[in-house]
């Protein structure tokens, strides 16, 4: 072991450029010549350098390694860690919709903006219009139509209203015959005595509305088709004639009923006659106020 | 910039002292790396993990305590032993797995200092033989003898690297030294 410690000396002495002395004999000098030869040689060995490609690589590499524990540093000093956290994950939700996703959802968000703002502008116009619409097209489509009116006779539209009138002032006018007529009451034979020129009732109603004709004509001035109707017994004026021949017919009637259904005329006469007669209630008041008065209200 | 104020610089996190580091220590590394194992590729992949590993840990580096190219080769060896251990190779690399055919670049003969003139082109015709005895030399003095002699470090440097003595690293480097002669006067005759 001695000698092994100290050649291991004298090796090291001579690999630092050191005189060694301590050779005691030529085979021993030549034995450290030649391990000192390796040493020298061993050093002449090429280096081998590490590849610059992969150089780069590593270098960035360690860099974002660095940058990362540097993260991960500032994470542990932090006092709420849970705040570093969510950042971090959103990061990569903002990296994934940057490139064209990001640029697609702006235009779905436009077009979608552009097509609220175009049906809000199509509602409130259609809005507007039917606002505005009505007063103008009724106006055309009533006027042609009481345009009309006059060259077609046979239309039975216009009656409704006009009817309505014509009734009440038929009636009217034929409640003031009524009174006119009640001198013809009072001469009692005298209906007696038309029944016999009067044997059918057809020509009875034609009396009749030839009677009525001019009264209608006189009250209704304006519906001056009403009265060129009545000559020609059309579906509407019916209707007019029917309550025409019903009041008319209660003073005329009455005589042609008796004349027909009774070869008595005395006895149906008297029973009609002043059942119609008190309503006209001028003539017969006297008579009919002294038996009203009654204990009770007095 | 020393290897202080680098290491000051890495425990900053400066990414500039990320490209100081792999101009100091890459080519080292790889060659020491190399010659242990006669794999380029290899030798390349446990580079990049020792830098990766040296970025993890230099915050709890400590300059006072070693020298900071001794810790940064201790981590290189210690992959090394490690990747030899997993993959079963440790003391079975021969000379017919290595790959010589890789001629690495050169640095420049004044790297090394010790040649002379005439006897470099002796020594260098020799070279392929001595790579090859190299890889035949037990674990821990092919260690010592790359380290001390291809690296150039000193005996200090390398028992801090190694966490040994200098005494121990002496006598390792005298026993790789000897075996390397005998090595090659075998093939010699």
């Amino acid at each position: 072991m001695n000698n092994e410690k100290r050649w291991e000396d004298i090796f090291e002495k001579a690999l630092e450029g050191n005189k060694v002395n301590e050779v005691n004999s030529f085979e021993e000098a030549m034995r450290l010549n030649s391990l000192i030869e390796i040493a020298d040689q061993s050093r002449t060995l090429p280096h081998t350098n590490f590849p610059e490609q992969r150089r780069l690589i590593l270098a960035a590499s360690l860099k974002q390694q660095l940058q990362n524990s540097v993260a991960i540093q500032i994470a542990k000093a932090a006092p709420i860690a849970p705040v570093v956290a969510p950042k971090i994950q959103a990061k990569p939700l903002q990296r994934t919709l940057e490139p064209r996703q990001r640029m697609g959802w702006q235009l779905f968000l436009g077009f979608q903006q552009a097509f609220v703002v175009v049906f809000l502008f199509i509602a409130v116009g259609v809005v507007v219009y039917a606002a505005t619409r009505p007063e103008t097209p009724m106006l055309p489509t009533t006027i042609p139509a009481a345009a009309t009116r006059p060259s077609e006779e046979a239309t039975p539209t216009p009656p409704p209203v006009a009817t309505a009138t014509l009734e009440i002032a038929t009636v009217t006018t034929l409640v003031i015959p009524a009174p006119v007529a009640t001198p013809e009451p009072t001469a009692e034979p005298s209906p007696t005595s038309q029944p016999t020129p009067s044997p059918t009732t057809a020509a009875s109603t034609a009396t009749a509305t030839k009677t009525t004709a001019p009264v209608v004509v006189r009250t209704t001035p304006k519906p001056a088709p009403t009265a060129t109707k009545k000559p020609e017994p059309t579906s509407s004026p019916t209707p007019v004639r029917t309550t025409e021949v019903e009041a008319t017919s209660i003073p005329t009637a009455t005589a042609t009923n008796t004349v027909p259904a009774t070869p008595v005329p005395p006895t149906q006469p008297p029973s009609s006659t002043p059942t119609v007669k008190p309503s006209p209630s001028s003539t017969p008041t006297e008579d009919e106020k002294e038996p009203e008065p009654t204990p009770g209200h007095r | 910039m020393d290897d202080n104020e680098l290491v000051t610089r890495l425990q900053n996190f400066e990414a500039e002292a990320v490209d100081e580091l792999l101009e100091r220590y890459a080519d080292r590394l790889h060659n020491y790396i190399y010659y242990h194992s006669g794999n380029h590729h290899l030798a390349e992949d446990i580079v990049s993990e020792t830098f990766a590993r040296i970025i993890e840990k230099i915050s709890s580096y400590k300059p006072g305590t070693a020298p900071f190219k001794s810790w940064v080769y201790r981590i290189a060896h210690n992959l090394l032993v490690d990747h030899f251990r997993d993959s079963n190779q440790y003391r079975s690399v021969s000379i017919d797995s290595v790959n010589w055919d890789e001629k690495p670049q050169a640095r420049p003969s004044s790297d090394w200092g010790a040649a002379d003139g005439g006897e470099m082109a002796t020594r260098i015709a020799d070279r392929d033989e001595l790579k090859q005895a190299i890889t035949l030399l037990p674990e821990d003095q092919r260690t010592v003898f790359i380290l001390r002699f291809i690296e150039g470090n000193s005996l200090e440097q390398v028992s801090l690297m190694l966490d040994k003595t200098t005494a121990s690293i002496k006598s390792l480097q005298y026993r790789a030294v000897r075996n390397l002669r005998a090595i090659l006067d075998n093939n010699g005759e």
